[in-house]
């Protein structure tokens, strides 16, 4: 009962299936994952539970060898297919994309290591399958689903813009193209030759990489069937803690932005801090990117052409920088230190610029000189001082307090014991910021000061956990190009349940505090999201939430029996996800 | 530079309503209605009401100098944007309240909204906000229209929201099954209660003037909501400002369309109506070096509606050289801003100043009356 418990104080719950650990294994598991970080192939996840046959399992496959329907191949899917069946050491000759007697060896000793009919030639679902184990097989850089694999999509995928930017520089070339596609677009608009109707319509097409939908997805993939969802939680927490509005930054940089943030989870809050301040997704959300030196080479040089434009600081990620991320006001630092961080971050997020180093620092724009924070001078040479700054911030204990107390109000309690802070600042402190260290403190102080069902799960938390309970059933379907919030995706759900994580409404990003989420709409949309869900799972008969209540609350326990004790299906479906103790952690 | 402003929306937009509270339907009859609208981020009255007598002006803003400003007193012009506005004020039914805020010179948005929603002089002194202590003083519940509700409305007993969904209703039985669930958790009891009462079965995406109207419709019935709240945000240009153009005038523009619709569906019930505006702080009197402006501490404050006594500029004018404003940069605040609501809140709801003192503004007493509403 104690690691069913912590699974969802510190994770997204349990599946039905789902072995109960003891409370030693859970810890060393929920440890382990946070100590490097998982594989990260959401992917997968889709080719093996989207596209035909979802629900008829292996014998289906089976009985589709039996068709006749072959597929007819090009040339370079020949040769991707040859190139799986080396990999998998079944095929041996070249990768010429012609399918000769070896290559057809090669298909029927892979359809019989998979226990179809050996024919040498591939059925359509089962070239679904091998592109499944090749999608398995591939680099986790590479996230993205195969386009042949798209085809398959009951969910409508074939239309998705799937490309995740792993490079920030990838990232950044498709953000600026976008730019001048919207440029084109305003030019022709202005220019009288397409209504402004037009201009949407073109640009939604032109824009159909979704990218808030396609991170979405992604994270919620990995958080229903992935093996890390304890690390997941933190990389979650982490995301709102440096909250990035997706309608304020370009789309483009968010995917980017939340792996740049999961990459540093084993290492030191420093560099988590620094890699989220100088990337372009916070440099944009948060302005600073425009933030100009009023004696640097660019303002002396907009006087030198008398250009109409004030050469000045703009002060908005510094403060935040200061406020939210690091020291909080309570630490008292006057206008003079916010003007001091705003000095040393001019010059950085020029994404435009050509003249930059890799994390888009321009001395263009710098302020020069010495810059003051704190009473401290900082004379590192230009595209150093943020650094320092970083390491100044990251070693103050007002910080450790603060990110102590951030990450108990989320995951122990609204207001959490002072013990179970001072725990984690002390973690904080003793490993000068190593963040496995502070998340691992995290899940003792969890699991030693967190009372049973005391946190109010976020909306987001609480139907993760509804699907990893039923073992999927996601809203995954993309309905094009269109930004229609109507349709059944994982994005307008949470939209609706108030709480589409890419939305955050200001820097400070979504609240711990349930106070902010107890309102009759948004409890109504649980209960009707459940209903919903019901009517689903009541098809597929896949799901029980009678022996479910018994695994959560304890066989024979109250709870259990009042779940069991529902008039019907969907009662019972309800009674059990909305149940106070399964709202709350 | 305008890139992200072109194809994309720009604002959120909520809102609540308080309706008399079922519990004591005659305890305090009034026929007054109220309008709150929040402007997030930080609304730049230098923009929005440019105080043109003011030399000093010019010299300090030029990328987002307001062109064009029609004239109001003389001293203070309004940007062209809030073309109803400045109607409505030369008819005597708007009037302005400028180098105004609440006493809070930290700059900090979220310490400054808690500040203007609680009304207290400390962030996160309290977690309640003065319109629910108000309406909980004058005995109202409330709606929002909206899905979480915002602090500036809690503190009153029952509070209940309001916002379009495309989620299946659930049956009866259902929610009559969860009520009881729920019945004897603190956090959990009630809240489905006004969700089973409810008549309302407005679907749709929750388009600011939709819903404007609507609940413009609800405050008009007899018995429907008396007070209600507007949430705008998009305040806080920090760049690419704009002047009577661009993303500042464009946000003014749709909230000024917004108040003529609301003028428009409430109808005779106008002539009883206060419209306030609150923003948690001013921004910096020059422009930065994005086109924008930053945090600073006095703004303005827009009122409206038949209740008040229009066509005034209320202001002590501290000036604009930088030995004039607040630490060398920002507009000094000379009107507590607790004055201007206090004096909206007693119209309103009729509660006098010890009440004011007492459950409003907590320990507050305005100083002096500044004439905004007319007697009634």
């Amino acid at each position: 009962m104690k690691s069913r418990q912590a699974s969802r104080k510190l994770a997204y719950g349990f599946s039905f299936h789902e072995e109960s650990l003891d409370e030693e294994n859970f810890i060393n598991d929920a440890k382990q994952q946070l100590e490097s970080l998982p594989d990260f192939n959401p992917w997968q996840y889709i080719a093996e539970f989207d596209g035909p046959g979802i629900n008829d399992g292996v014998d289906d496959l089976k009985a589709d060898s039996n068709q006749k329907t072959n597929l007819s191949f090009d040339k370079g899917q020949k040769k991707e297919i040859q190139r799986f069946l080396k990999e998998t050491k079944l095929y041996k000759s070249a990768i010429d994309g012609d399918f000769g007697k070896g290559t057809r060896r090669a298909i029927s000793a892979w359809q019989k290591s998979n226990k179809f009919v050996e024919t040498g030639q591939l059925t359509p679902k089962q070239y679904r399958v091998l592109l499944v184990q090749k999608q398995r097989s591939g680099p986790v850089e590479h996230l993205n689903l195969p386009k042949e694999l798209r085809d398959f999509s009951k969910w409508n995928l074939s239309q998705a813009d799937l490309r995740y930017p792993t490079s920030v520089k990838a990232a950044v070339k498709h953000r600026l193209e976008l730019d001048d596609e919207r440029e084109r677009l305003r030019k022709l608009y202005a220019e009288g030759k397409i209504p402004e109707s037009e201009v949407n319509r073109l640009w939604w097409q032109r824009y159909n990489a979704f990218p808030w939908w396609r991170d979405t997805m992604t994270r919620t993939l990995d958080n229903v069937y992935g093996a890390a969802p304890v690390f997941n939680r933190f990389w979650h927490f982490w995301i709102n803690f440096y909250a990035v509005n997706v309608d304020a930054c370009e789309g483009e940089f968010y995917g980017n932005y939340y792996l740049n943030i999961r990459k540093n989870m084993c290492g030191d809050f420093e560099s988590l801090l620094f890699d989220a301040v100088w990337h372009p997704a916070m440099q944009e959300f948060l302005q600073n990117s425009e933030s100009t030196g009023p004696n640097s080479r660019r303002a002396k040089h907009w006087r030198q052409k008398k250009k109409h434009k004030i050469a000045a600081i703009n002060e908005n990620l510094a403060r935040e920088v200061l406020e939210l991320f690091t020291l909080t006001p309570a630490a008292g630092y006057s206008q003079e230190d916010v003007n001091g961080v705003a000095y040393i971050l001019t010059g950085w997020g020029q994404i435009w610029d050509d003249d930059t180093n890799e994390r888009y620092f321009s001395i263009d724009p710098h302020e020069p000189g010495n810059h003051r924070v704190l009473g401290k001078t900082y004379k590192q040479s230009a595209s150093r001082k943020l650094r320092a700054l970083c390491a100044d911030l990251a070693k103050d204990p007002r910080t450790a307090l603060h990110i102590a107390t951030k990450l108990s109000k989320h995951f122990i309690a609204d207001n959490p014991p002072s013990e179970a802070i001072d725990f984690i600042a002390d973690a904080y402190i003793k490993s000068k910021g190593d963040l496995i260290v502070i998340h691992q403190a995290t899940v003792d102080a969890v699991l030693k000061y967190g009372d049973d069902h005391a946190k109010f799960l976020q909306p987001e938390i609480w139907y993760f956990q509804i699907h990893r309970a039923v073992g999927g059933y996601l809203p995954l379907r993309f309905d094009g190009k269109t930004d229609d919030q109507r349709s059944r995706q994982v994005n307008s759900t949470l939209s609706e349940l108030g709480h589409l994580n890419c939305r955050t409404p200001q820097p400070n990003g979504w609240s711990d505090l349930a106070v902010d989420w107890l309102t009759p709409e948004m409890m109504d949309r649980r209960v009707r999201y459940v209903g919903q869900l019901a009517n689903q799972l009541r098809r597929d008969k896949s799901f029980d939430p009678y022996l479910y209540a018994e695994k959560m609350f304890g066989e024979g326990s109250l709870d259990a029996q009042y779940v069991a004790g529902a008039p019907n299906y969907k009662s019972a479906c309800i009674r059990l996800f909305c149940h106070p103790n399964f709202m709350r952690a | 530079m305008e890139r992200r402003d072109f194809l994309k929306g720009t604002l959120g937009t909520l809102y609540m309503m308080a309706s008399p509270n079922m519990a004591f339907p005659d305890t305090n009859p009034t026929e007054k209605r109220l309008l709150v609208v929040l402007l997030r981020g930080g609304m730049d009255g230098l923009a929005s009401v440019p105080p043109l007598g003011d030399k000093n002006l010019s010299k300090i803003r030029k990328d987002i100098l307001v062109n064009g400003a029609n004239d109001l007193d003389g001293f203070f012009g309004i940007n062209p944007s809030l073309r109803f506005l400045g109607s409505e004020y030369h008819k005597g039914r708007a009037a302005f309240v400028h180098a105004t805020s609440f006493p809070y010179t930290g700059r900090s948005h979220f310490d400054g909204q808690n500040i203007m929603e609680t009304g207290f002089e400390q962030a996160y002194a309290v977690t309640s906000g003065w319109v629910g202590r108000a309406m909980n003083a004058a005995g109202f519940s409330s709606l929002s229209v909206s899905l979480p509700i915002p602090i500036i409305l809690r503190g009153n007993a029952v509070n209940s929201n309001y916002f379009p969904t495309n989620f299946q209703k659930a049956g009866k039985s259902i929610y009559t099954d969860v009520k009881k669930m729920w019945q004897n958790d603190p956090q959990l009891t009630g809240l489905l209660d006004p969700i089973i009462g409810r008549q309302m079965q407005h679907g749709g995406r929750g388009d600011t003037r939709e819903l404007v109207s609507f609940a413009a419709k609800e405050m008009h019935k007899p018995d429907g909501p008396r007070v209600g709240l507007l949430e705008f945000e998009g305040f806080d240009t920090h760049a690419l400002q704009g002047n009577e153009h661009g993303h500042h005038a464009e946000i003014l523009a749709e909230l000024d369309g917004v108040l003529e619709g609301f003028k428009r569906e409430m109808g005779d019930l106008y002539d009883n109506t206060v419209v306030v505006t609150v923003t948690e702080f001013g921004r910096t009197a020059s422009e930065n070096g994005t086109q924008g402006t930053d945090h600073g501490w006095a703004s303005a404050i827009f009122l409206a509606g038949g209740l008040v006594k229009g066509k005034q500029v209320i202001s002590d004018w501290p000036g604009l050289g930088s030995k004039d404003l607040y630490e060398g940069r920002d507009l000094l605040m000379t009107i507590d801003a607790r004055d201007v609501y206090a004096e909206v809140i007693k119209t309103v709801f009729d509660l006098d100043d010890e009440e004011i003192t007492r459950q409003v503004f907590v320990g507050y007493r305005p100083e002096k009356s500044l004439g905004l509403m007319r007697s009634t």
